[in-house]
């Protein structure tokens, strides 16, 4: 045990609980009735990945990016993909410039990518040049042009939005791209209750500034302590169990995964899983993760990581159910008790 | 140590001892329906061991051992089982990361942990266990002499024991048997009748079956050996007593003497077989009878004589008579046979005819017997058949005055004048006698057509079937020479 890493004490944990918690609670009061959501993004904020975001036009998905990056102070720039966007509208690109000594030479203009928070908007629009040109950014958070690679401010993420009804003229992301995103988020329609209150608070869509912020020193304490929240192994188990499980050929895999699944999720999702489930740990409170957190992220981990068959398309049914069955039938401990032999809480 | 670790063995402990029960009550009720059909089976056979509680409760003592053993060998990871004491007490991880960091610093706020509750949805244990104990006590309970019955189900023979203990009563009544001989019968049937079962019947009706025919292969063969007694009684009785109707006059006459002589060999025969059996006559007629037979050897006996003897014969025929409808009555000997016996004394013959033949061949008794032989039953002997011609060898019959009966032959062409009409292989064309040939069967038949053998031609190869036989070369028509 003494090699073990020591776990965070509570006096380390209490301060990056308070910040997340004055986090969620600006996002609450900025954007209302998104409350889950904007728990679930902050998560895949806290793992250091990339969102995307899944909805209907005029949900919100602008207001939150730029919310987010007003709360926590970060730089924020929005790109609209369209489907003449050149990588280099993105990117930067090398503009010939004259000097003060009177030379010529080719000064290197930055993208929009340069920045901390890039809101991709309707990324599936951009042709697929451009997508690609976005996998070395999201992945190695670098832009490398005429031989020369540059890093991107740090924290660097990508919230991408992406219409799903509008499919004419698109180019629907390849799944190299999806998998580079950790979280694929739905966004819904809100309730009445609170589009009453919407109705009511936000004349003319105005969004309210944050009556508090979060410095950079806050954020680095944040990222600092989520490296120290612990996953046991037998959490660990679960999640590779879970992967695992997506492919139809694995002996745990569900009945549903079986029938519609195509091909299972990579390694990558289970790292994307480990973090999120260790940020979700972090915004309850907890130096360690447990099995609620890994149920948790699953599904936006992994929904856009399976790839379904035709049969699938054919019964209607989607990655979300699959998931659902799955989390369902798979026990998170392993342990094989007999069918008619449950653990009840006292 | 964390203070974790109390709970947590608690949790352990229970999870052991509830997967314990779980094997040991359904077990039991395995246990309780194989030791409901041993004690059934015990119970059928013979009967149960005064202590054979004691064999229940160490039995079922050593399922619990082997469940517990069991039990032990299959004891779940104490990783899982500390992963699902995490889950159910919604420890967010805490639990589990107590066995791999130290996690005092987070125990006081965890607060006291929750034992979960171990829940086995045990209705259809209980259930099997339940109706296993009701057939356990059932199969305990069940009355034995129903359980007997079951087992060895009574077979119902006594009427067929009844009838072959009275057949050999009558075998040994008529000295078929020796008195040894119809007890070991009788201890037979009895052994049989002991082991007589309703799940083998066929076993005990081959048995008795095998007993009944020895007796009436025994009884059958004491009545014809009775039978031929009987008759040899009968022609000794139809000569005497057609002796005893002749006429004084003839009784010094040779065809007298000839009779008795006849007579007295006929009897010393009987003798010798038995068939005058001494214990069938009163002591005084037991006496006149040696004296009869004494005088029968030098010449004849007297007229008292002959009538004793009459009356020894007349008393052995009742015997063999009564043997006959005893053996008749107890079924051991096939009706045709008994009914062999009920033409009663003489065989049904009248002695009055024969001693008027007797007086018509006054002189020549040889003479009647030739010509009586055959209604007498006598079927001759080397040199003699049984017609009335005596068989003589050595001399040709003569063909002298014999003549075939004369037989009128039908009409016929002799072979030397018959004519080759032609040579043919097809059937001959017939130019006239139609009218004689149309009459038969075979009127309308074609060559061939009379083969056992009909081939049926198929309508691809009627053409060249016709092609061959009208080939003029090889199948010319028959013409008449």
């Amino acid at each position: 045990m003494s090699d073990s890493p020591a776990l965070l004490k509570p006096a380390e944990l209490d301060p990056a609980t308070s910040i997340t918690r004055q986090i969620c609670e600006q996002m609450d009061r900025c954007l209302l009735g998104r409350e889950s959501l904007h728990r679930l993004v902050l998560t895949g904020l806290l793992s250091r990945g990339h969102i995307l975001l899944e909805g209907l036009p005029g949900l919100g998905k602008t207001a939150l990016v730029r919310t987010i990056g007003n709360i926590l102070q970060l730089d924020f720039n929005r790109v609209q993909f369209t489907p003449d966007l050149m990588p280099g509208d993105v990117l930067g690109s090398h503009i010939l410039q004259q000097t003060e000594s009177g030379q010529r030479e080719m000064i290197f203009e930055p993208g929009p990518v340069f920045t901390n928070i890039l809101l991709a908007d309707e990324i599936n629009r951009a042709s697929p040049k451009t997508q690609s040109a976005m996998l070395e950014t999201m992945q190695e958070r670098s832009v490398t042009l005429r031989g020369q690679t540059r890093e991107l401010p740090q924290p660097f993420f990508v919230i991408a939005s992406q219409n799903p009804i509008e499919m004419e003229g698109t180019y629907p992301l390849p799944e190299a791209q999806l998998d580079r995103f950790l979280f694929r988020v739905m966004f819904d329609a809100v309730d009445a209750d609170v589009l009453q209150r919407i109705i009511t608070e936000r004349r003319q869509g105005d969004l309210p500034s944050p009556n508090w912020q979060a410095s950079a020193d806050d954020l680095n304490y944040l990222f600092t302590v989520m490296e120290r929240i612990y996953l046991p192994k037998p959490v660990a188990g679960y999640i590779a169990r879970l992967v695992a499980a997506t492919h139809p050929d694995h002996a745990e895999a569900p009945e549903s995964v079986k029938q519609y699944v195509q091909y299972g999720t990579s390694p990558r999702a289970a790292i994307a899983m480990g973090e999120a489930a260790r940020a979700n740990a972090l915004l309850d409170g907890r130096p360690t993760v447990g099995f609620e957190d890994v149920a948790a992220v699953a599904k936006p981990v992994m929904n856009h990581r399976l790839i379904l068959n035709y049969q699938a398309r054919f019964d209607r049914v989607d990655a979300s159910r699959v998931l659902t069955d799955l989390l369902e039938e798979l026990d998170e401990t392993g342990l094989d008790l007999p069918t008619d032999v449950s653990l009840q809480k006292a | 140590m964390s203070t974790i670790d109390p709970a947590l063995e608690s949790f352990v402990r229970r999870v052991h001892a509830m997967m314990i029960y779980r094997s040991v009550l359904r077990w039991s009720a395995l246990w309780l329906m194989i030791a409901g059909v041993v004690v059934l089976g015990i119970r059928f056979t013979s009967d149960l061991p005064g202590d054979w509680w004691k064999y229940l409760l160490a039995s079922w003592a050593l399922l619990v051992a082997i469940a517990w053993y069991r039990e032990s060998q299959r004891r779940p990871d104490p990783n899982q089982l500390r992963a699902a004491f995490d889950r159910q007490n919604h420890a967010g991880g805490l639990v589990m990361a107590a066995a791999e960091v130290d996690t005092r610093s987070w125990e006081a706020r965890s607060g006291s942990l929750a034992l979960p509750s171990v829940q086995w949805h045990s209705g259809s244990a209980w259930l099997g266990t339940i109706l296993a104990l009701v057939f356990f006590i059932t199969a305990l309970l069940f009355p034995v002499k129903y359980a007997r019955l079951i087992a060895d189900p009574p077979l119902e023979i006594s009427q067929q024991v009844q009838d072959l203990h009275e057949q050999i009563d009558v075998l040994e009544s008529e000295y078929i048997l020796s008195p040894q001989q119809a007890e070991n019968k009788r201890e037979e049937l009895d052994r049989i009748a002991e082991q007589a079962s309703g799940l083998n019947p066929s076993k005990t009706w081959e048995a008795l079956d095998q007993l009944l025919q020895t007796n009436e292969q025994l009884a059958q063969q004491e009545a014809e050996d009775a039978l031929s007694k009987l008759n040899a009684l009968n022609e000794a009785s139809l000569l005497g007593k057609a002796l005893e109707m002749l006429p004084k006059d003839l009784e010094n006459q040779k065809a007298f003497e000839e009779g008795l002589k006849q007579l007295g060999q006929l009897m010393n025969q009987l003798n010798q077989d038995g068939a005058l059996d001494p214990k069938n006559l009163p002591p005084e007629l037991q006496k006149a009878m040696q004296q009869a037979l004494k005088k029968l050897g030098e010449g004849g006996p007297d007229a008292e004589q002959l009538k004793q003897m009459l009356e020894a014969l007349e008393n052995n025929q009742d015997e063999l008579l009564d043997l006959a409808k005893q053996l008749a009555q107890k079924g051991l000997i096939p009706p045709n046979l008994a009914d062999q016996f009920q033409l009663g004394e003489l065989g049904g013959l009248d002695p009055g005819p024969l001693a008027d033949l007797l007086k018509q061949h006054g002189g020549d008794f040889q003479e009647l017997l030739e010509q009586l032989g055959p209604e007498l039953g006598w079927r001759g002997d080397a040199n003699r058949g049984p017609g009335h011609a005596p068989l003589l060898y050595g001399n040709e019959s003569s063909e002298e005055g014999a003549e075939f009966q004369e037989q009128k032959l039908g009409l016929s062409v002799p072979l030397e004048q018959a004519k080759l009409a032609g040579v043919t292989i097809t059937a001959p064309e017939v130019t006239g006698g139609e009218a004689i040939l149309g009459q038969g069967a075979l009127n309308t038949a074609q060559a061939g057509g009379g083969n056992a053998l009909v081939a049926p031609v198929l309508p691809r190869h009627r053409t060249a079937v016709k092609r061959f036989f009208t080939r003029p070369g090889v199948n010319p028509p028959a013409t008449p020479e």
